[in-house]
């Protein structure tokens, strides 16, 4: 989460400031925050170079779309700025880190309180996610994704061919969808 | 969950196509990583200054460089991690700029601007019976026709070969000007783009046992494959063999260097000198890697490349990364067909940032003013006064 900060010019005379290219307000919005973008980027990514960059060009945007953009709160603002970054730099990196290792990784951290309640809300969203699939796509996806079983193994346990398997995976894949697109191009559109 | 499923999940939500229980899973992932520590607050403050300091001259750097709609760039800052280098940036915010920028200034750019354009797509070429057309006229379709072979100009600032195959091949050369740059198919499917003041001489198709071209200036090429033919690019003193690929070729001979960048595939790069290919003096080189060759009489270089700095002429743009006054007006000097003069010492300052080849020269003069560059103009001469 980025963290709202307490000053004496609040962030929306800041923004409006900035809308009349005043750079001076841009730099103290970056004072403010750039430690923040920075963290989060880098907590996610594990690079410096990358955190850099993205810190920078989460910056830029700020600036080079000062008039076009809508900024209700400039800390869930730059929240989802990082988070959407971080998201395309995963797919483009292909980077995953599995859960349990992840959590092996937070648990060595005791001063942390709310690990256990960030693992309950992923495991939560992750049932969610697997619970919205049709029946039987659900069955295989379980089978494949908690079981850790092949798809051959799978055909062989349900008795149904093995394409039958792969069809029924790529479709809980694609499936899973349409809802709540809006909400996605809302947060878009904040980039 | 496991990698695939994670990262199919991902793909669908980077193009706005995830399920609502999709995009919450991985936002609670995203989450689960804010119980890590924050990597800033572990480091000495001077250490956070440094970063802090190199993220913004990074931003200052772009801030005006930009158009403000869309900026697709991203300007690496790894280099600057290390540099120790003074870096002068391309502007120093307008409102300084403002108020000292003159009405004479002004004018005398805004004159500059009806004289000097930008370059465009043009190029001249000239067939084996030495006979030459200019490419740049309007009007698309077939502009040669000759026994077994076909010149077709397919868009503007394309030309394509075909060819049957049978006829001898012929050599033709596309050559542009100072203020030109053209694309060109050639009859294998091998794509090239040739820069301003670049040219390419070429069979109308290929026979035997390889394909070769000659070269001068700066060429791009998208190499189509085939693995019978090697192809063969030749520069002054360099020869570059390719299987199928892409890179770019830098052979200006006012540069320092020649330098070969490759993008995808692999490439050898081998000395030529009086013609002959100096065996084992080649070097092969890989994506991401370029090689550079500054002398005949020295050893090529391989070394890491600034990738999208190498082919930004191509993307419609100059990207200088740390280059001297010199490098960014030899470009300018080519693309606007200007020539440059320095008057009293020539600065050691370096330079950063990225300017669209579409800019007209009094923008372009604009920004070398925010840069503290003294331009002055005389007719097609760009006079910088230290």
């Amino acid at each position: 989460m980025i963290k709202s900060i307490d000053h004496n010019v609040d962030d929306q005379y800041l923004l409006t400031q900035m809308k009349g290219d005043d750079e001076s307000a841009f730099h103290l919005l970056y004072d403010r925050y750039w430690e923040q973008v920075y963290n989060a980027a880098y907590k996610r990514l594990k690079d410096a170079d990358y955190a850099k960059d993205i810190t920078q060009d989460i910056f830029l945007q700020l600036w080079s779309r000062r008039k076009e953009l809508q900024i209700a709160f400039v800390p869930s603002y730059l929240y989802m700025s990082v988070r959407n970054n971080v998201f395309k730099w995963m797919e483009k990196e292909q980077r995953f880190t599995t859960i349990p290792d992840l959590l092996a990784c937070l648990e060595q951290r005791s001063d942390r309180a709310d690990v256990e309640l960030l693992r309950k809300e992923f495991m939560a969203k992750y049932e969610a996610m697997v619970n919205s699939l049709p029946a039987a796509q659900q069955t295989i996806f379980k089978l494949r994704f908690h079981e850790d079983l092949s798809t051959k193994e799978i055909a062989e346990k349900l008795n149904i061919s093995r394409k039958t398997v792969q069809n029924q995976l790529g479709k809980s894949v694609g499936q899973l969808r349409d809802a709540l697109d809006l909400l996605y191009i809302v947060a878009l559109l904040h980039l | 969950m496991d990698k695939k499923i994670f990262l199919e999940i991902l793909n669908k939500y980077n193009q706005g196509k995830a399920s609502e229980q999709e995009i919450e899973m991985l936002h609670a992932y995203y989450d689960l990583f804010d119980a890590e520590q924050n990597v800033l607050e572990q480091m000495a403050a001077n250490q956070r200054d440094d970063v802090k300091q190199q993220i913004a001259a990074s931003i200052a750097a772009q801030m005006h460089l930009t158009p403000v709609k869309k900026p697709t760039f991203s300007l690496n800052i790894k280099w600057l991690a290390a540099a120790a280098v003074l870096v002068l940036v391309f502007s120093v915010g307008i409102l300084l700029f403002n108020n000292e920028e003159t009405k004479q200034n002004l004018d005398e750019r805004q004159a500059a601007a009806v004289v000097i354009k930008p370059g465009s797509n043009q190029a001249i070429l000239t067939l084996a019976d030495g006979s030459t057309i200019g490419l740049n006229e309007k009007g698309n379709g077939v502009i040669v026709q000759r026994a077994g072979l076909k010149v077709i100009k397919s868009l503007d600032g394309q030309v394509q070969y075909e060819s049957d195959g049978e006829a001898a091949p012929s050599i033709n050369t596309i050559a542009t000007p100072r203020g030109g740059q053209y694309q060109l198919v050639l009859e294998d499917g091998t794509k090239v783009w040739l820069n301003a003041a670049s040219s390419i001489k070429f069979p109308t198709h290929f026979a035997g046992s390889q394909r070769a071209v000659d070269i001068t200036g700066e060429v791009y090429f998208e190499v189509a494959k085939n693995k019978k033919m090697p192809f063969i690019v030749r520069t002054q003193n360099q020869q570059i063999e390719v299987l199928g690929t892409h890179f770019n070729v830098n052979s200006y001979t006012d540069e320092a260097k020649e330098t070969t960048t490759l993008l995808e595939g692999s490439v050898k790069v081998a000395k030529l000198k009086n013609g002959a290919v100096q065996v084992g003096a080649s070097k092969i080189i890989s994506p991401g890697q370029e090689a550079s060759l500054t002398s005949v009489d020295k050893a090529i270089s391989v070394n890491p490349a600034d990738l999208e700095a190498a082919v930004s002429w191509k993307n419609g743009y100059f990207k200088f990364d740390k280059a001297d006054i010199q490098t960014v007006m030899r470009q300018i000097s080519r693309w606007y067909n200007v020539d440059v003069k320095y008057n009293g010492e020539i600065s050691a300052d370096l330079f950063v940032g990225k300017i669209k080849r579409t800019e007209d020269i009094a923008g372009v003069l604009r920004i070398l003013e925010l840069s503290k560059i003294n331009t002055s103009v005389k007719g097609r001469t760009i006079v910088i006064t230290n």
